[in-house]
């Protein structure tokens, strides 16, 4: 990998970003065979690559069994399941190139950032030197912990402001690290807001959009369904838009409303929606008293098949 | 005989509401306060049934200015993840109705009895079904919460400087053209600000008891947040939302660590993946 290290460390940052999108495309099979050969100087470095991936798919909801760094046939199962939805050649394989691909989908790799995650192109099994996959700052005082939980003991508490790098998302954690001290540790994503804007009053303002457009270019070129964010801003000639004024003049169309009446779906509809995906309903109360007094699930119900 | 009074009224209203949107016209306003007090009762809730009604009007205003992605496996998918999210909540049995509109504008509706409009551009936006789930949990709860009937109500009461909510109570289709002037200007302007953050604090916890990540709602905040504001598919959620960063901020302080245990929970399906491939092809 010296070649990208080098383009990496100058501020080419347009040939980085194709060479990031070569790095995805690793993910595609034919090639599978070679990619791993970056994470295989030591059996750890496998395991942790194998770790990241049964991470990223349980987060996805692939369930790939435990994440236990071992690729057993659930793992694979999952992988195959992810390549095939997200339009990958199907092998199963843990590769590198999984890896990244799993990042941009996870969303890891911060929506809009310049910032891709490089993070395993390098020595993944060593802690100290993982990547940053994005700039941020906590926009509160916050704990440092320890692991991906509020239950877990803190490691540090952050006083608002204080700069991080991120390395990964799990669920509503990221993984960070402290770029003064240096000490890693996990944060509530909702404390984290990306550097480039500021915690109060953030500006929109990216560095001319260049970014922006790219990391769409790219979710639309790994053609992933999942992906960060599409492209839904790029104005095209026959964009169908909605504004105030077109509601302002609008002519009701009450046959419209007979036509979307017509897909209501009844109760048992929805309970197969369900448990097609075995969502189970819970009883959890309105975060405020301003929701409602009754905060009970009118179902309870919820199958476990 | 109230009918006929009604009639009067509904004249009147749509009269007034012709001249300048809702604005009073040369009209004396006492007049009109008198006009009113007789004509209508001004006190009571709006019956559930005449709430369904004014739903119903109000999507017909909507529908006619975008109509309906005309694809009818995602009506339905939208239908069924509509229906079991809103089963979750207290108001299970309203004649719950969702639809996918066939607009590249990002944004998501709501009108009361249990209407619920996500675009297009919205869905394509999204991430996975979790999201999904949040955002319409939180056009659920604008509903269960009556959010826009009371604010048309008060747009009323403003403009016409009296208390109409009579006129909502005894709703009938011949208020059809000052209900729909109402309500599209509602659309057009947004709901309060204390409105929106209720229904983003009632939109995690509905997707949440669903059985969904809790942090659906707050990652597409996440990614609006990360949006361009020049973004034009964007302009006309940003101008009738609060600022991205203060519902982020609202949802941080609701939901401090309390929703974690149900972080982790289903967040991606392959419906959902196929449903975004349905509408990125029919766009």
């Amino acid at each position: 990998m010296p070649v990208v290290t080098e383009v990496m460390m100058s501020n080419r940052l347009l040939l980085v970003s194709i060479l990031s999108v070569a790095l995805c495309f690793l993910a595609s099979p034919t090639r599978a065979q070679t990619a791993p050969s970056a994470t295989q100087g030591s059996p750890s470095s496998f395991q942790h690559l194998v770790l990241d991936i049964q991470g990223m798919l349980t987060e996805l909801g692939y369930r790939p069994g435990d994440v236990d760094g071992l690729v057993g046939q659930r793992t694979r199962q999952a992988i195959q399941r992810y390549q095939s939805n997200t339009g990958l050649t199907v092998d199963g394989h843990p590769s590198e190139g999984l890896r990244q691909h799993l990042r941009v989908t996870t969303g890891a790799v911060a929506p809009g950032s310049a910032r891709l995650n490089r993070a395993g192109g390098q020595a993944a099994g060593e802690k100290s030197k993982r990547k940053a996959a994005w700039q941020g700052r906590t926009v509160a005082d916050s704990l440092l912990r320890i692991a991906p939980s509020g239950a877990s003991a803190s490691k540090q508490r952050l006083a608002k402001g204080t700069e991080l790098e991120v390395i990964r998302r799990q669920g509503a954690w990221l993984e960070v690290r402290v770029k003064n001290s240096g000490s890693e540790g996990w944060i509530k994503q909702l404390s984290v807001r990306a550097a480039t804007e500021t915690a109060s009053a953030p500006s929109k303002k990216k560095s001319g959009g260049f970014f922006a457009s790219l990391s769409r270019g790219i979710s639309r070129l790994l053609g992933g369904s999942s992906d960060a964010p599409r492209d839904h801003g790029k104005v095209t000639v026959g964009i169908r838009g909605l504004a105030a004024e077109d509601l302002a003049a609008t002519i009701p169309d009450p046959g419209e409303v007979d036509k979307m009446e017509g897909f209501r779906a009844d109760r048992d509809q929805a309970f197969r929606f369900a448990s097609e995906e075995k969502l189970t309903a819970q009883t959890i109360e309105y975060l405020t008293a301003a929701g409602t007094g009754t905060a009970s699930p009118a179902v309870s119900g919820g199958r476990d098949d | 005989m109230r009918s006929f009074r009604t009639i009067i009224v509904i004249g009147l209203l749509v009269w007034t509401s012709s001249l300048s949107s809702f604005e009073l016209g040369g009209l004396d306003p006492l007049k009109i306060t008198e006009i009113l007090a007789k004509g209508v009762k001004s006190f009571g809730d709006v019956p559930e049934e005449k709430e369904i009604q004014i739903g119903k009007d109000l999507s017909a205003g909507l529908l006619g200015t975008t109509p309906l992605v005309d694809d009818p496996e995602v009506q339905n998918y939208v239908n069924q993840i509509g229906r079991w999210l809103a089963m979750q909540t207290e108001r299970p049995d309203l004649p719950w109705t969702f639809a996918v509109i066939d607009t590249d504008t990002v944004n998501a509706f709501a009108a009361p009895g249990g209407y619920v409009f996500v675009s297009r551009g919205l869905f394509l936006m999204l991430r996975n079904e979790a999201e999904l789930a949040g955002v319409i949990g939180h056009e659920i709860s604008h509903v269960l919460r009556r959010h826009h009937l009371v604010a048309i109500q008060k747009q009323m009461r403003a403009s016409l400087a009296t208390d109409v909510t009579g006129m909502l109570v005894d709703y009938d289709s011949e208020m059809v053209d000052v209900l729909v002037g109402a309500g599209m200007e509602l659309y057009g302007k947004g709901l309060d600000r204390e409105d929106e953050f209720e229904a983003d604090g009632m939109g995690v916890v509905v997707a949440a008891r669903s059985g969904y990540d809790a942090y659906g709602l707050p990652a597409m905040l996440m990614t609006l947040y990360n949006s361009s504001e020049n973004d034009q598919s964007l302009t006309f959620l940003f101008s009738t939302h609060p600022p991205t960063v203060d519902r982020l901020e609202n949802l941080d302080r609701e939901m401090q660590g309390r929703m974690d245990q149900y972080s982790g929970a289903v967040g991606q399906t392959k419906r959902f993946q196929d449903m975004q491939k349905r509408l990125g092809s029919d766009a």
